[in-house]
């Protein structure tokens, strides 16, 4: 071979690999900038969605197919409490507008209640009462009460703490479901969602009760997760990216984590900022083609609440203060990525569409939950 | 700083600079060489100096960039592990093309040059440069020294550092999807 051949080959080979490069890994970036007064607006018109949407009783609007203009029956009491709760959020972040609709839908929650085996009550309306919806009902019941320092639902939250602590195994793992009927937690059936849930709403029973005991097993089921769950779950690649566990470390900054909890959330931390930089490469021109089409506003929503939710310990734990300004970047891109894909309110778009986030044309009630959630967590770090 | 200037022979990779040429003509052109070294080195040091402005350019963060990087890296190593040197060119007759040569694609390899991008942002253009510098003239005194080297054990020293690039590229890649 001589060498212009070679040198010619070699031209064209990186030409080529430079070309994939960047339409590939090396995608461009898009960061739509987004001032905090935005990022309110956004958050508030999500929430605005829920509301305008809600029927008198405090039962939401579970989906919506635009192209159909239809919704479906179907619903899900995981998700009506988590719709609760980022409204009582909401109320927290000074937007009390939304205080009346938060209080219907705990309200609606609060008429379905069946009495556990071990003493405590469950959100339920089918003889297996659900982890996930429990325990979003006392954080619901959580914000509320930070919000307006109201005490009247507070043995309805020890109630169902007692519940969550019955569903808790040794090794700290939460068994998903418990039947009404024999006061038995069904045995071997666990969440890769409830077990986060569970722990955040059992930290916020410590902070609410810390006379209670809730501490205890909220440690066991936090070890569980940061050294055990990814593994029982067989998660790939790890750690799952679990909001529920971000909001439970930020919630229990200040209890002393052990460095294996920092190790858990600077893993979280790069996981949710990994995918938010995958996702933000879909804003170049070829990006939704290389990249595939745009998550669900939900999906977006989470990472941001993962993010915000973690960003306090990189502030107040000098373990994670590396991570303390390329996370408020993300945090920001983040924002104005997810900003950018709400459809905007106007004369021309109904109820049912402004506001809200649509995936195939489909938008249900927890992408306006998680996304008015992450952006509302978004807000101190945007200009 | 060890670290880089292991990834920068590994990149590099004289030992496949030194079996870039065949060996049967004797032709002893120690400032085109030289020259080609020059080039070579003065290149990777400008884009390691230049990192921060690349990354804003390609409009992608240092994480992004590791991910694609380490890539790019583990592709290169695996290429000189499986397939070994690369066949061998003819010795080029004019001095200016022997440099050109020796510069791109012999030492100026893929690898190299996302590398330099990568440890010029994360750790400066300094300490890039003396990774930089030694791993190029190794390669520059393997092509010239290349007549005294045993074929076999170089054309094996050459899946050895593929290896060792493709560990490395490996490593960077983990390393970008963890780095915000």
């Amino acid at each position: 071979m001589n060498v212009r051949r070679r040198t010619t080959r070699a031209l064209v080979a990186w030409a080529v690999g430079a070309a994939i490069m960047r339409l590939t890994l090396w995608a461009p970036e898009v960061c739509p900038p987004i001032a905090r007064s935005e990022a309110r607006l956004a958050a508030t018109q999500a929430a605005d969605w829920i509301v305008r949407n809600q029927t008198d009783d405090g039962e939401f609007l579970y989906d919506f197919h635009r192209g159909r203009d239809e919704s479906s029956d179907d619903y899900n009491l995981v998700r009506h409490a988590g719709v609760t709760m980022s409204l009582y959020q909401l109320v927290r972040g000074g937007e009390v507008q939304y205080l009346d609709a938060a209080d219907r839908g705990v309200q609606w929650m609060t008429e379905r209640l069946q009495p556990t085996g071990g003493g405590g009550r469950a959100f339920t309306d089918v003889r297996r009462a659900k982890l996930g919806a429990s325990s979003l009902l006392v954080v619901s019941l959580a914000q509320r009460r930070l919000a307006t320092s109201d005490t009247q639902h507070d043995q309805l939250m020890r109630d169902l703490g007692t519940f969550l602590v019955e569903q808790q195994r040794a090794d700290g793992s939460m068994l998903n479901f418990h039947d009404i009927e024999t006061g038995e937690p069904v045995p071997d059936q666990t969440s890769v969602f409830a077990t986060g849930e569970a722990l955040w709403a059992l930290a916020l029973l410590h902070e609410a009760f810390p006379q209670l005991g809730f501490d205890e097993p909220a440690w066991r089921t936090l070890d569980y997760m940061a050294t055990s769950r990814d593994l029982d779950e067989d998660i790939f690649p790890q750690p799952w990216p679990d909001q529920w566990a971000a909001y439970s470390l930020g919630e229990m900054g200040d209890w002393g984590l052990a460095d294996a909890h920092i190790d858990y959330a600077r893993r979280l931390i790069e996981r949710f900022a990994m995918i938010i930089r995958f996702d933000a490469q879909r804003g170049s021109t070829y990006g939704s083609i290389t990249h595939g089409p745009a998550p669900r506003g939900g999906g977006v929503g989470t990472w941001l609440e993962g993010l915000g939710a973690l960003r306090t310990l990189t502030v107040t734990d000098e373990r994670l203060a590396d991570l303390e300004d390329p996370l408020e970047e993300t945090l920001a891109c983040a924002a104005g990525v997810l900003a950018e894909r709400q459809v905007e309110p106007g004369e021309d778009v109904s109820a049912r569409e402004a506001g809200a986030w649509f995936y195939d044309d489909l938008t249900r009630m927890d992408d306006q939950q998680h996304a008015a959630s992450g952006l509302l967590l978004s807000l101190p770090v945007l200009p | 700083m060890i670290i880089a200037l292991l990834g920068f022979v590994a990149t590099v990779n004289p030992a496949a600079a030194a079996l870039a040429l065949v060996r049967d003509r004797r032709t002893d052109r120690p400032r085109s060489v030289t020259a080609g070294v020059v080039v070579a080195a003065t290149v990777l040091v400008a884009l390691a100096a230049a990192a921060d402005p690349i990354l804003d350019l390609l409009d992608i963060n240092l994480g992004t960039y590791r991910l694609g990087a380490g890539v790019v890296i583990a592709v290169a190593g695996l290429r000189w592990l499986v397939a070994g040197p690369a066949p061998a060119c003819e010795e080029p007759d004019e001095d200016r093309r022997l440099a050109g040569f020796v510069a791109f694609p012999v030492l100026l390899t893929p690898g190299a040059v996302v590398l330099a991008v990568s440890v010029g942002a994360e750790h400066g253009w300094i300490e890039a440069a003396v990774g930089i510098v030694v791993a190029v003239i190794l390669g520059g005194l393997g092509l010239y020294l290349r007549r005294s080297m045993p074929h076999l054990f170089m054309a094996g020293l050459v899946r050895m550092l593929g290896a060792a690039a493709t560990v490395l590229g490996v490593i960077i890649a983990v390393d970008g999807v963890r780095t915000l």
